[in-house]
């Protein structure tokens, strides 16, 4: 699957930067520089799932991810 | 080409061009080497114009038929193996011990209640019609959705006298399960691995500890939450140390020489392996 059909799957919402991200008011959280397609889907999966389990605690109200040619980023709106 | 070095006679051709004749002059002038590549030209350019007809052809047609698309026939799937005579005599002795049984292409795949599997596969050992006495391999998956028991701990079975296989599983948590190296001393090394790469816990292991990775290491590569992707952790900054700007200079002059190979410790390899150019990736869909 590619990074967008994985936060399909863990119903993320897609940004195209950052800056998109941060001014819908969503915090950053790691980023990943993958080298290929594969290293991409298993970096975005990696954060989805970190992500995850940050909103089933309670500590995020919704969860998105930027993906971005080079490099793929975690973020989550605080509750 | 054999008539390319000889000089032209004007007045053997009688309606060539003027043009033409320059033309021909240019070519005998020139060497054998570049008369050829320029035939090689016109050869292109004519293989060119042919394909531009063809495909021009083709599209004036109104109704050129199509190939037909075939459609795509669908794969075997795994069916019940309830009525198996191995499952049922599982199920007389353990009974809900056997949680599910199916087959797959003449594989048997058996979901075995994870707390009861040393007894089940002491069974299969010990069976007098088919004594599962070889432990082919010992594996697990990572299914993080299934947040119960996110892992599923593979036994691969073969019975040398009989010539038979089976495949049993069971759904485990991170606690993990018992430890089979009692049934099959061989499964001592795939558990240590299935504990590094997935952090299942065997419960009576002779030596739980990790097997491919160094005792301090962070996590277990082969979880869904661990990125494929080379990331620095402590064990690294630990024990691959970044090259200063002085040492990078002395790496380049050693590789100008060729000496990298003799001077160049296995670690810094792997961290320069790790760290190497981009690959080239489309963008996503």
């Amino acid at each position: 699957m590619s990074p967008k059909e994985i936060a399909a799957h863990y119903q993320a919402k897609v940004f195209d930067s950052p800056a998109a991200a941060e001014s819908a008011g969503f915090a950053l959280t790691e980023t990943f520089a993958p080298r290929n397609v594969w290293n991409k889907a298993s970096a975005a999966q990696s954060l989805l799932l970190k992500l995850r389990d940050r909103k089933e605690n309670g500590e995020a109200k919704e969860i998105g991810l930027v993906i971005e040619p080079w490099s793929v980023t975690g973020c989550y709106v605080p509750i | 080409m054999a008539e390319e070095g000889k000089p032209t006679e004007p007045g053997s051709q009688p309606d060539t061009s003027s043009e033409q004749r320059a033309q021909d002059q240019a070519r005998a002038a020139k060497p054998s080497s570049l008369s050829a590549d320029a035939e090689k030209d016109l050869q292109v350019e004519a293989a060119k114009a042919r394909v531009t007809a063809v495909k021009e052809a083709a599209q004036a047609a109104p109704g050129a038929p199509k190939a037909p698309v075939k459609k795509k026939e669908e794969g075997p799937k795994p069916v019940d193996a309830s009525g198996h005579p191995l499952v049922k005599k599982l199920r007389d002795q353990f009974d809900a011990a056997v949680i599910e049984a199916s087959e797959f292409l003449g594989q048997l795949s058996i979901r075995i209640e994870p707390s009861r599997i040393v007894e089940v596969c002491q069974s299969l050992r010990d069976d007098e019609d088919t004594p599962f006495n070889y432990l082919s391999d010992l594996t697990c998956a990572h299914y993080p959705d299934e947040r119960q028991t996110p892992f599923e701990v593979v036994y691969n079975l073969y019975s040398i006298p009989a010539n038979e296989r089976v495949r049993l599983k069971a759904s485990v948590n991170g606690e993990g399960l018992d430890s089979v190296t009692g049934v099959w001393p061989a499964a001592d090394w795939p558990e240590r691995e299935v504990y590094d790469l997935f952090g299942v816990k065997f419960r009576n292991h002779p030596d739980l500890r990790r097997i491919l990775l160094p005792p301090d290491w962070d996590g277990h590569p082969l979880r869904k939450d661990y990125p494929l992707e080379f990331v620095e952790n402590r064990w690294t900054e630990e024990h691959l140390p970044e090259f200063t700007d002085v040492q990078k200079e002395q790496l380049e002059q050693r590789r100008a020489y060729g000496l990298e190979i003799l001077s160049a410790s296995p670690e810094r390899e792997v961290r320069e392996l790790f760290q190497s150019g981009k690959e080239v990736m489309p963008k996503d869909k």
